[in-house]
């Protein structure tokens, strides 16, 4: 699935998504946050849905098993995050860089949800600026400027933790 | 221990070093159309609805079972047994009453007849 394939798929079935979402949350934020999080998990997952596959069919069904896992206040897929941190070949500077990697996930957890669904789209997920624009139905400078709110709420956060 | 402040590139490399779960498992949770979980939750509802249904029926016959004993409808049913025994008694003194003058006439009959 390319760039481009993602952006349509999320113009075109972002508003029945948000009916589905809307049927189970009967919450608008809740309901487009659950939309946001199943095209998230389209995006992870890309590799392994066949082209055959029912592409609107699916997407209902993870819809509902997001909105179920809301409903259930069950940890979502996009809220279990691992570190995982490239060897350099140094022991020194990899354990320096996994305890960074862990002050940030730790960090990140309190942060806004907001805040935390920016980052973990662009960093965890790996979506462009352009997709979680299109995804948040918002403007790319909009979310460069969340980015670097989140970004700076992190780096506030990680010093609070560690005076 | 106090560790140095990060840098902007260090905090981008943290950023990156983060992977949500991206198992088989996670997958299979997202894409089942009939999660096990959800199969538990159903069983869960149906159960409480077989109880409901099961404490409105132990109602409905409790209600049945006692409705013969509701203050009204044992009232009448007094109200008859007495009229039935009053007639009852009645019918018995006419019966004894006739009796009596029968063999009142009878024995004054037979006193006037000459041996």
């Amino acid at each position: 699935m390319t760039e481009q394939e993602f952006n349509d798929i999320v113009t075109q079935q972002s508003p029945r998504l948000m009916k589905i979402a809307m049927s189970y949350l009967k919450n608008e934020e809740e309901a487009a946050d659950a939309v946001q999080e199943t095209l998230v998990n389209l995006w992870l997952f890309r590799s392994r849905i066949d082209k055959e596959r029912d592409l609107s069919a699916l997407l209902s069904t993870i819809i509902k098993n997001v909105c179920r896992m809301y409903l259930r206040k069950e940890k979502r897929i996009m809220e279990q995050l691992t570190v995982s941190v490239a060897e350099t070949g140094n022991p020194h500077q990899d354990m320096e860089a996994r305890e960074r990697a862990e002050a940030v996930r730790k960090a990140m957890r309190r942060l806004s949800t907001p805040h935390q669904n920016v980052l973990q789209m662009h960093y965890a997920a790996n979506l462009s600026i352009q997709q979680i624009a299109n995804i948040r139905n918002t403007t790319t400078s909009a979310v460069k400027q969340m980015l670097l709110r989140a970004r700076q709420a992190l780096r506030s956060e990680i010093e609070r933790r560690n005076p | 221990m106090k560790q140095p402040p990060m840098t902007e590139d260090q905090l981008t490399e943290a950023l990156r070093s983060l992977r949500p779960d991206t198992s088989e498992e996670a997958f299979k949770q997202l894409t089942c159309s009939d999660q096990p979980s959800n199969i538990w939750h159903r069983t869960w509802w149906y159960a409480a609805a077989a109880m409901i249904a099961l404490v409105l029926v132990f109602a409905w016959s409790w209600n049945i079972g006692n409705r013969i004993e509701t203050p009204s409808e044992a009232q009448t049913i007094d109200e008859n047994l007495t009229q039935l025994v009053n007639r009852s008694v009645a019918a018995q003194d006419k019966a004894y009453e006739q009796r009596t003058m029968t063999s009142k006439i009878v024995n004054e009959h037979l006193l006037t007849i000459e041996p």
